[in-house]
C-alpha cells in the first residue's frame, strides 16, 4: 500500500499547483528521510520540484509523540532554512509550500515544499567512468562554496553536502540544496543528538570516530568544510575523501572497530590521509594545471585535525568571533579556477 | 681474542618498526571490547536497494565507498566486480577502491631496506628516505613519515638527520604510543638515555598506556632510575583491565625489573602472565630471562611467530645449534634493522663459534653502517679480517681502535695478540695475551678472562706450540663458572685430535683441569 506522500500523482494542489509526475528516484532520497518527490507545474506552465513529507512512519515508532514532533521539527527546520535561503544565490530557492489531504484519515496529511526545478544533480553528472569537463567542475565548487558561505553567514550550517545535494539549473548555475540535516545556531535541531547530522558515508573523520565538538562553529560550520573539500576530491577521483582515508587505514583502526579515542587515533589517520593526497595528486590529469592549487584546498578544507582545518590565514585573522571556517578564500580561488579553466575550454572549442 | 661478547643484559625497551609494519602488528589498537560507534545508517541499505533495483555505474561507485565507510564491503562485492568490468572503464581511485572492497589492493608497504637476509641495500633505503621526503614537504603534519624518515636515517648511520626528524615527529604528536616509543627508541640508539625517559614521562598518555608504561620502566631500568609508573603499573595489571596482548610488555618489564631485585619467584609468574597473548619481544624478554629465572620456560607456540626471530636467536645459542642463531639473527637484523645487537651476536656467533670469517665480517660490516663507531662490532670485523688472512687492514683498524674502557682495553691486547699468532710471531702473541689475561678488568670479569684464555689456547693449538696443552688447561680451568656456549664450541674443536685441535682427548684435559683445581682449593684452605 501506499503511504500518503506516494499518492499525490495527479492531485491538483491550493495555489492551482499540478502534480504531473512521480520521481522514484529523486536525489533527496539518499540523504533524506520519509519524502517522496514529484514533478508539479504552476499556473503559468512552469516546472517545480515538489517534495512531500507525511508523519505516518511516526505512528509506526516505539514513541509516537515523539517520533511525532521529530519529523515536524525536522519539516519545520527545513522549511525555515529554504526560507532563509530565498535571499541567497547558491542555494535552491523555495517557491512555495502547503499542505494536503490525500484520504480521509488524519495520517492521511502531506506536507510538501515546492522548490525550483534542477536540471540535474553532480551526483549523475559526475559518472565515475569519465571525468566531468574541468571548467564544469570547478563552476559547482565554486558555486557550492559559495552556498556554504551564504548559509555560514546566516548561522546555518548544511552538514550533508555530497554530489546528490548539488544541483544544476539552466545555465550551468549550480545551488546547494537539501537542507534536512542542518542546523541554525541557537535553534535545536533533531539530529542535533547524533554525532553525525548527515550522510555517514560522507561524514567528517572526526564525526565517525564520535568527537563533537561542544562549539557550534567548530563541530558544525568544520564539518562543511571538510564536505566541500571532500566535493573536490570526488570531482577530481570519482571517490570521497572519507572513503579515501579509510581505505588506506589498516582494519584495526577504522571508526567502526576503534575504542580508543579520536586523539590517539589522529597520527594514523593522518598518515592514511597523506597516502590519499597522495594517490589523488598522483591521478590529477595530466593537462590539469589547476591540480595542484585544487589539492592544496582540498588538504586544508579536510584536514583531519579539525583545530588545523580550514585556510590558514583565515584561521590566523578570525577573532574569537567570526567564523573560523569562512570559505570567502575558497570561493575567491575556486572561482579564478574556473573561470581560467572556462577561458581555456573555450579557446580549445574554437 | 676474540669477538666481542654480546650484551649479557637485556631489558624490554620498544622495537622500532616501520610505522606500517607496528600497525600490522598490533601494537597500536586500543583493546578495551567492542566499539559502541554506529557503524552505518539507512543510507547504506538505501543505495544496497538502489544497486539492486538500478544497478549503474555511479550506483556501484557510492555503493562500494559507502561500504568501505560502514565496513559492510562482505555485502557490495558484486557492485565492486561490476566497476572493474564496466565497460566504460571506471576512474583509477573508483577501480582501487573496488580492488580494496575485493580484498585486492596492493600491499602498501615501502619496500624493506633489506635486500637478502640482513644485507642492507643503500640504494632501497635512500630512494625509500627521498620519497618520504617529498612526502613530507607536501604533509608535513605526518608524524608517522617522520618516524619513518628518523628510522631509515638511523640505519644508515646518519644521526643528525634523524634527530631533526624525530623531533619533528614528537612535537607534532607528544602523546603518540608509536612515536614516544620509536622516539624513545631513537634516543637509546644515540646514546642519550635521559632524553629517551624524559620524553616517556613528559607525556600525559604514559600515565594510561600500558606500551608506554612499559618502555619507561625499562628506560628508567637502564638509568638505575625509580620508574614513576611502575607502582600504579604492578596495581593495574592486577585488575584485569588491560587485554593480556596489550600488557604483555608491562608485564614483561615488571617481571624484569622483579628479577634485578632478586624476587625471582614473583618475576617468574609475571613472566609467564607476559605469555598469555606476547609480542615477540615480550617472547625474546622471557626467552633471555629463562637463563636467569629458574623454572622459567617459554612455550614453543610463542617461539613459533614469524617475527619471533630474536627469541628464536637466543633458544638457538642456547642449544648450540649454531647454524640457526646465524639465520635466526639475519631475520631479526631484518626486523630491527636499527638496532646492532643482531648483527653483535651474529659476528660473535660466527667468529667464536663457527670461525666462519666471511659471515663474521658481514654482519659486522652491516652493523657498522648503523652504528660505525661501535667498538664490539669493529672488533669482530677485525678478528674476521684476521681470520680471513687481510692482516694489513686488520693492523691498519687496530691502529683506529679506541679503547675506552677496561674491557675495550683487554679487547685490544687479545686483537694484537691474534694478529702477532697469525703473523707467525708466537711469542709476541703470547706476550700480547698475557697481558689481556692479567688486565685487572680480566681478573675481575671471568667473562673476559675466559675468553681471552680460549682464544690462546686455540691458537697455540693451531701452531702446534709446546704451551698448547697447558693454554686449554688453563682455559678450561677458568672458565668452569662462566656461561658462554660458544666457549664449548672452541672446548669442542680443541679436544678433537683432528687438524688445529690440540690431540688431547677431552678425558685427558678434565681430569688435568680437575687435578689443577684441587691443587688449588687446597693452597686455599
Amino acid at each position: 500500500m501506499l503511504r500518503p506522500r506516494e499518492r499525490l500523482g495527479g492531485m491538483t494542489l491550493d495555489g492551482g499547483w499540478r502534480v504531473v509526475e512521480s520521481l522514484p528516484n529523486h536525489d533527496d532520497d539518499t540523504g533524506g528521510n520519509f519524502s517522496a518527490g514529484y514533478i508539479v507545474t504552476a499556473p503559468d506552465g512552469r516546472r517545480h520540484f515538489l517534495k512531500a513529507i507525511d508523519f505516518s512512519s511516526a505512528m509506526l515508532d516505539p514513541d509516537p509523540a515523539r517520533a511525532l514532533q521529530r519529523l515536524t521539527e525536522a519539516f519545520n527546520l527545513e522549511r525555515d532554512v529554504l526560507e532563509i535561503g530565498k535571499r541567497l544565490s547558491c542555494v535552491v530557492t523555495a517557491i512555495a509550500d502547503g499542505r494536503t489531504l490525500v484520504g480521509d484519515t488524519p495520517d492521511d496529511v502531506v506536507q510538501y515544499l515546492i522548490l525550483e526545478l534542477a536540471e540535474n544533480s553532480l551526483r549523475r553528472m559526475a559518472v565515475p567512468s569519465r571525468r566531468l569537463p574541468v571548467e564544469l567542475a570547478l563552476r559547482a565548487l565554486h558555486r557550492a562554496a559559495n552556498g556554504l558561505r551564504q548559509l555560514h553567514r546566516e548561522q546555518v550550517a548544511h552538514q550533508d553536502i555530497k554530489p546528490s545535494n548539488v544541483l544544476q539549473f539552466p545555465g550551468d548555475e549550480f545551488k546547494i540544496s537539501d537542507f534536512g540535516r542542518s542546523s541554525i545556531r541557537g535553534r535545536l535541531a533533531p539530529h542535533d543528538d547524533f554525532s553525525v547530522a548527515g550522510d555517514p558515508a560522507y561524514a567528517p573523520l572526526e564525526l565517525l570516530y564520535g568527537q563533537t565538538d561542544p562549539d557550534f562553529g567548530v563541530r558544525r560550520f568544520g564539518c562543511d568544510s571538510y564536505l566541500l573539500g571532500s566535493l573536490a576530491t570526488f570531482l577530481l577521483t570519482g571517490v570521497h575523501m572519507t572513503a579515501l582515508v579509510i581505505s588506506e587505514l589498516d582494519p584495526s583502526a577504522h571508526p567502526g572497530t576503534w575504542v580508543g579515542t579520536y586523539g590517539a587515533v589522529l597520527p594514523q589517520v593522518r598518515a592514511a590521509y597523506s597516502t590519499a593526497l597522495a594517490k589523488i595528486t598522483a591521478h590529477l590529469p595530466r593537462e590539469a594545471d589547476y591540480g595542484p592549487e585544487l589539492v592544496l584546498c582540498i588538504t586544508q578544507l579536510c584536514d583531519p585535525d579539525i583545530s588545523r582545518r580550514g585556510h590558514p590565514i583565515t584561521r590566523a585573522t578570525q577573532t574569537s568571533r567570526g567564523n573560523i571556517f569562512d570559505l570567502e578564500r575558497y570561493v575567491s580561488i575556486f572561482d579564478r579556477l574556473a573561470t581560467r579553466a572556462d577561458i581555456y575550454a573555450r579557446r580549445a572549442r574554437r | 681474542m676474540s669477538a666481542s661478547v654480546p650484551d649479557n643484559d637485556r631489558h624490554l625497551v620498544p622495537r622500532w618498526r616501520q610505522s606500517n609494519e607496528a600497525i600490522k602488528s598490533g601494537e597500536l589498537v586500543w583493546h578495551r571490547g567492542a566499539s559502541t560507534r554506529r557503524r552505518s545508517g539507512p543510507e547504506f541499505d538505501e543505495r544496497l536497494a538502489e544497486w539492486r533495483s538500478r544497478p549503474s555505474i555511479e550506483v556501484a561507485a557510492e555503493l562500494v565507498a559507502t561500504s568501505v565507510v560502514v565496513g559492510r564491503q562482505s555485502e557490495t562485492m558484486d557492485a565492486a566486480k561490476f566497476l572493474l568490468q564496466s565497460r566504460n572503464g571506471a576512474m583509477p581511485l573508483v577501480k582501487e577502491m573496488a580492488l580494496t572492497v575485493l580484498g585486492q589492493a596492493q600491499e602498501k608497504a615501502a619496500p624493506r631496506p633489506a635486500l637478502s637476509p640482513g644485507r642492507l641495500d643503500p640504494k632501497v633505503v635512500y630512494s625509500n628516505i627521498s620519497s618520504l621526503r617529498s612526502r613530507l614537504r607536501r604533509f608535513p603534519r605526518d608524524a608517522f613519515a617522520w618516524v619513518d624518515l628518523a628510522r631509515l636515517y638511523t640505519v644508515l648511520g646518519q644521526l643528525a638527520p634523524a634527530e631533526r626528524a624525530i623531533t619533528n615527529a614528537l612535537a607534532i604528536s607528544p602523546n603518540d604510543r608509536f612515536v614516544l616509543r620509536s622516539g624513545s627508541r631513537f634516543f637509546l640508539h644515540a646514546d642519550d638515555k635521559e632524553q629517551a625517559l624524559a620524553h616517556l614521562q613528559r607525556s600525559s598518555a604514559t600515565q594510561n598506556d600500558p606500551w608506554l608504561m612499559a618502555a619507561e620502566i625499562s628506560f628508567a631500568q637502564i638509568l638505575n632510575r625509580r620508574s614513576r609508573t611502575a607502582t600504579m603499573a604492578r596495581r593495574r595489571v592486577s585488575t584485569g583491565d588491560w587485554h593480556p596482548r596489550s600488557e604483555s610488555e608491562l608485564q614483561g618489564a615488571l617481571a624484569t625489573m622483579l628479577m634485578k631485585d632478586g624476587s625471582g619467584r614473583s618475576a617468574r609468574k609475571m613472566f609467564q602472565q607476559s605469555l598469555i597473548d606476547p609480542t615477540e619481544n615480550a617472547v625474546a624478554q622471557a626467552q633471555w630471562a629463562s637463563g636467569h629465572t629458574e623454572g622459567l620456560v617459554v612455550p614453543s607456540a610463542s617461539l613459533s611467530g614469524l617475527e619471533a626471530s630474536e627469541a628464536r636467536a637466543l633458544k638457538a645459542r642456547g642449544a648450540e645449534s649454531w647454524s640457526d642463531v646465524i639465520s635466526e639473527c639475519w631475520s631479526w637484523a631484518e626486523l630491527e634493522p636499527t638496532s646492532v645487537r643482531s648483527m653483535i651476536m651474529g659476528s660473535f656467533t660466527a667468529g667464536v663459534a663457527l670461525q666462519d670469517a666471511s659471515t663474521v665480517i658481514e654482519f659486522a660490516k652491516r652493523g657498522l653502517t648503523a652504528e660505525p663507531t661501535n667498538f664490539s662490532l669493529l672488533n669482530n670485523l677485525i678478528v674476521g679480517l684476521i681470520y680471513q688472512g687481510n692482516l694489513d687492514l686488520a693492523y691498519q683498524k687496530i691502529l683506529e681502535l679506541k679503547a675506552d674502557t677496561g674491557a675495550e682495553t683487554v679487547a685490544v691486547f687479545a686483537l694484537q695478540g691474534l694478529l702477532k699468532f697469525r703473523s707467525g710471531d708466537h711469542s709476541a702473541g703470547r706476550g700480547l695475551y698475557d697481558k689481556a689475561i692479567q688486565h685487572p678488568e680480566a681478573l675481575r670479569n671471568a667473562r673476559i678472562r675466559s675468553l681471552a684464555l680460549w682464544h690462546l689456547a686455540q691458537e697455540e693449538a693451531a701452531a702446534k706450540t709446546e704451551f698448547a696443552a697447558a693454554a686449554i688447561i688453563s682455559a678450561e680451568v677458568a672458565s668452569r663458572p662462566v656461561k658462554l656456549p660458544e666457549l664449548n664450541a672452541i672446548r669442542e674443536r680443541l679436544m678433537v685430535p683432528s687438524k688445529g685441535g690440540s690431540g688431547l682427548s677431552k678425558s685427558r684435559i678434565a681430569s688435568l683441569a680437575n687435578a689443577i683445581r684441587s691443587k688449588a682449593s687446597r693452597r686455599s684452605r
